[in-house]
């Protein structure tokens, strides 16, 4: 009994506590921003949140943003949070999500119109403009704000070059950093091969790249062929840069068995393991330079994504996370002073003096994210990845994309263990797209 | 007090007894099932009110290859997880239906998965099963047996799910299943070991029909128990590879919360509802034909 | 022949004792492993060949778990705790009520009103959960411990089926005695239901205390606040992106401090325990 009693105190210790703080209703002057738990890129979204508020304060605003943590790790959790607090009409009025989300949640009219803040912006000449096209905009409105615009590059362990060609006499190059003339996939799966090493877990992997529907485009576009669909708006997946795409990747998985497939990642991540030096070289978002610079203890080179051939241009996919506001806000003016403060030049450099978040959008800003980088041992890079920018493919989200990509997503097994052919995979993903475009999902 | 009067009473107090879980019942069950019917017939963003959208999400739902593919997953499941919780339950009951040391013992282990949470023990298993260096590969591997891909293979993912979900289980009815034994009387099998009778012999004509209304219980519940399934697979598999793990409650959850398509949802929660209805009914139906009572 | 029975039931015990141990470390071995993980150094969790025994043991992930964010864990334990408690008390509560209702008193509508009960143990929780998370953001009840105890205490079908068996079970003269005696409806309900109740009521109350504890996405759901973080969230946000061998650790860790609540009131409630889960399967 007396055990029942001490948990009943601590049980309404604990309720009378939360009730001070804890409760949902936000005043007029409180913004809630939700963002994802992601504890080595909160410091920089911290930076941007109190820079904002400092100057909303100093131009005698009195709106303070308070961030709202959303506890997972995955996009896929986090919208469905952000959905749920959408239809509880609680939690974040405003915060951060991956473009892939986007579409829907315009589609079903979830967000807040943004277009005037966009114009702002956009006179002031100061902001990248191109950047707000894309999947934030329908019929001339635009409903989100890139926090920063991101691409894929490919990292490798120098070291485990180094070392390989003092035991061999067939030298290996350095993957080039040179986005016009990048390695070709015969060179990079040469390579990759030969840097592959050990069985089982031990196993030293030579190239990490993802074969999925978000980089093909990328990938497509190295072969000389289209960003999944035609200027017609047709999916041309079905097409040979896409075959031999994959029949890239086929070798690497199949073959030569230097790329790790899905289970080899499944407990310890590709990213784990390039960081923990067991994967040679790795294809991935430069979302991953501030794990990359701050806990390897190798020698990092960023180079270009490989093209088929010599003479093809390298292109890097790029994505445009989001700040949003939704519209089941009962202070959307607040919010959107809230937002145009964390657009501000001051708010976004503070964000990016912690390399978190990608390219910036403002032009003045762009300098000091390099800058930042031009600190870590990746120094001789920054070129490499700051040109890596401008030819870029965005991937062409739309509503039934997520639908599309999860099933594409579920099929990989089935090819990757030898179910079907990559010709055959990569029909799967034309038909797929097709159904998903025919709302037939 | 008259007869009538007491009567009045009882049925008053009947009333006031069960009227907190009527209210229950009419707040968070009745209402929200009705909600849900409309909904399979509505478009919803949250926002706004639901728009009706006519039969589109039941056509949606049954020109779903998936849809399909994860009934037939939650069928497999009740093939396989169903037979292998009762059989493992009940023979590690009749094991320790007797004088044994130990008995306490044996009890917590089988029961203590049932009150662990899945979501920490999921990520164990997963990390039990993974191809590469997971416990049970190099276990295997003492054997002979190349390590399996039990993540990337349709059938061993199915099977690596079934083993952790009746692992999951066995502790429970195991538990049912021991009481139901010790309530067989002794002298039943004591006659029979006079007339020479052997252990089968005995299993079918006594142990059988004396646990035959304890295993009629235990199979409705697994069955409900298995339709609902969702926890283990959503932490190990996330429905792969290629759907084969994906369940009914995968499917409505992630329609509801992923796509934000509460319609499409509404739809499989109630075909899933329907289908556990149907299974029960035709385990009633049965329990007729064979139940001793 | 006595002599050979007596004999055969002995190499029954052997064989038994023997197939009994080995299935129990294997349904022991995910705790062993998740526990063994906990203590592990950090850094040697993805080493291989995989170590079965390890004598290297550190408390490193331990006193990360208790670290993390200024020690909130302890904020998760009082509030897990806090809405276990209050969802279990107010579950055997009503439900105990209604299945005496159920069991014992003779109402018009009883047993209509229970199969309508039954029944709904089929419903699949997905169906439910959006429209409820809608109706309790209309009453202001998202981001409060409300939606996470108020529900439970008030509906229960599976606890009213499992208290409904056990007290039918009660034979009826002890009832009829009480009413002899001139106990009113409430007096039999608390002098003789509740006392012979025990193991069943101590049988549910862990169940309904361990869903609420795991509660993992109804706390997602509902739960905003730093200040209302609950151990399943905690563990969620132990687990970040990239897991490397120190997060695995940490996530171990916490995976082992919540366990370890139950694990101590089962072993002992045990014996009520047993007697609570029989009894639901036979009437």
């Amino acid at each position: 009994m007396k055990k029942q009693l001490s948990m009943l105190a601590l049980a309404a210790a604990a309720l009378v506590s939360c009730g001070g703080s804890g409760g949902g209703d936000t005043g007029s002057g409180v913004v809630k921003f939700s963002i994802m738990n992601s504890n080595n890129e909160r410091p920089g979204w911290d930076a941007q949140i109190e820079k904002a508020n400092e100057l909303m304060k100093a131009d005698g605003i009195d709106i303070t943003i308070e961030k709202e943590v959303i506890k997972t790790d995955s996009w896929d959790e986090y919208y469905t949070k952000v959905a749920a607090n959408i239809a509880g009409r609680t939690g974040g009025t405003i915060g951060r999500i991956a473009e892939s989300h986007i579409p829907n949640m315009v589609q079903k009219g979830q967000l807040q119109d943004l277009t005037s803040i966009v114009d702002d912006l956009k006179s002031s000449d100061k902001y990248v403009n191109e950047s707000f096209e894309g999947v934030a905009k329908k019929d001339g409105k635009y409903y989100g704000l890139p926090s920063g615009t991101q691409h894929m590059v490919l990292y490798y362990n120098k070291d485990i070059i180094d070392s390989y060609n003092n035991s061999h006499s067939d030298k290996i190059e350095y993957p080039s950093g040179d986005w016009e003339h990048a390695s070709t996939f015969e060179e990079i799966a040469e390579t990759a091969k030969k840097l592959t090493s050990g069985e089982g877990a031990a196993k030293k992997f030579g190239l990490s790249a993802g074969p999925y529907l978000s980089y093909a485009g990328m990938y497509s576009k190295n072969s000389g062929g289209v960003n999944i669909f035609d200027e017609a708006g047709q999916p041309k997946i079905n097409t040979q840069p896409f075959y031999d795409v994959y029949s890239w990747f086929d070798k690497m998985l199949k073959v030569d068995k230097s790329m790790p497939n899905t289970s080899d990642t499944q407990v310890s991540t590709a990213i784990n393991r390039f960081l923990s030096g067991n994967i040679a070289m790795f294809v991935d978002g430069i979302w991953q330079l501030h794990e990359i610079v701050n806990y390897t203890e190798f020698n990092v080179g960023v180079a270009a994504i490989p093209v088929k051939a010599d003479g093809y241009s390298s292109y890097s996919t790029n994505f445009k996370d989001c700040f949003f506001a939704v519209k089941t806000s009962s202070h959307s003016k607040a919010d959107q002073t809230a937002l145009k403060y964390l657009m501000k030049a001051e708010s976004i450099k503070a964000l990016a003096e912690k390399s978190v978040g990608g390219f910036p959008i403002c032009k003045e800003v762009q300098e000091t994210y390099l800058d930042t980088l031009r600190e870590t041992k990746i120094v001789d890079y920054v070129d490499v990845i700051s040109n890596g920018k401008n030819k870029t493919v965005g991937v062409p989200y739309s509503t039934y994309y997520n639908q599309v990509d999860q099933r594409i997503n579920q099929k990989m097994s089935t090819w990757i263990t030898g179910g079907i052919t990559s010709n055959e995979f990569v029909d799967f993903m034309q038909e797929t797209m097709i159904k998903g475009m025919e709302g037939k999902l | 007090m008259t007869k009538l009067t007491r009567k009045r009473r009882e049925e008053l107090a009947g009333w006031a007894l069960i009227s907190p879980q009527v209210l229950g019942f009419l707040a968070f069950v009745a209402f929200p099932l009705v909600f849900s019917i409309i909904l399979c017939f509505c478009e919803w963003n949250y926002i706004d009110m639901p728009t009706p959208v006519g039969l589109k999400n039941f056509e949606r739902c049954f020109n779903d290859d998936v849809f399909w593919r994860s009934i037939l997953n939650t069928l497999i499941y009740i093939g396989l997880v169903v037979p292998s919780t009762l059989v493992l339950s009940l023979t590690l009951a009749m094991m320790t239906n007797r004088k044994l040391p130990m008995k306490k013992i044996y009890r917590a282990a089988f029961f203590l998965p049932m009150v662990t949470s899945t979501i920490a023990i999921g990520t164990v298993w997963a990390f039990i099963f993974q191809t590469n260096g997971g416990v049970l590969n190099t276990i295997l591997g003492f054997f002979g047996v190349n390590a399996l891909d039990w993540f990337n293979n349709e059938v061993l993912a199915r099977i690596a799910v079934a083993i952790v979900s009746t692992w999951l289980k066995v502790g429970y009815y195991y538990i049912i299943f021991d009481a139901g034994l010790k309530n067989i009387p002794k002298d039943l099998y004591e006659a029979a070991d006079v007339e020479g009778a052997n252990w089968w012999q005995k299993f079918l004509k006594i142990t059988l029909p004396m646990l035959s209304s304890v295993t009629f219980f235990v199979v409705v519940m697994l069955f409900i128990d298995v339709f609902n399934m969702f926890n283990e697979v959503y932490i190990m598999t996330a429905g792969g590879p290629n759907y084969s793990t994906f369940t009914l409650s995968m499917y409505i959850f992630y329609y509801a919360f992923n796509q934000s398509d509460m319609g499409r949802a509404a739809v499989a929660s109630w075909v899933l509802f329907m289908l556990v209805g149907i299974i029960t009914a035709i385990e009633f139906f049965v329990k007729k034909k064979v139940v001793y009572e | 022949m006595k002599t050979k029975l007596h004999r055969d039931e002995r190499i029954r015990v052997i064989v038994f004792s023997i197939l009994l141990v080995v299935t129990a470390l294997l349904s022991m071995f995910p705790f062993y492993w998740m526990i063994l993980n906990s203590f592990k150094n950090p850094s040697i969790i993805f080493k291989v060949p995989t170590d079965f025994f390890t004598f290297n043991l550190t408390w490193d992930s331990f006193a990360a778990v208790f670290k993390y964010e200024n020690g909130i864990i302890w904020r998760a334990y009082a509030n897990s705790l806090f809405i276990a408690v209050t969802s279990t008390i107010g579950t055997l509560f009503t439900s105990s009520l209604a299945a005496f209702a159920f069991a014992k008193l003779k109402f018009r509508g009883n047993k209509l009103i229970y199969s309508i009960f039954i029944a709904t143990l089929m419903i699949p929780g997905q169906v439910t959960l959006l429209p409820l998370y809608v109706i309790f953001a209309k009453i202001g009840w998202v981001n409060t411990f409300l939606p996470l105890i108020i529900p439970g205490c008030l509906i229960n079908t599976y606890g009213v089926f499992m208290l409904r068996s056990f007290i039918v079970s009660i034979p009826d003269d002890l009832i009829a005695a009480s009413k002899v005696d001139g106990c009113g409806t409430l007096r039999q309900y608390f002098h003789v239901i509740l006392p012979l109740c025990k193991p069943a009521l101590i049988t549910l109350g862990l169940f309904s205390f361990i869903g609420s504890w795991n509660n993992y996405f109804g706390q997602f759901i509902y739960l905003s606040s730093e200040d209302l973080t609950t151990i399943p969230l905690l563990i969620a946000s132990l687990k970040e992106s990239n897991m490397t061998g120190v997060e695995w650790g940490r996530v171990m860790a916490a995976s082992t401090l919540s366990v370890i609540p139950f694990a101590v009131v089962y072993l002992f409630c045990q014996k009520y325990f047993v007697q609570g889960i029989a009894t639901t399967g036979l009437k």
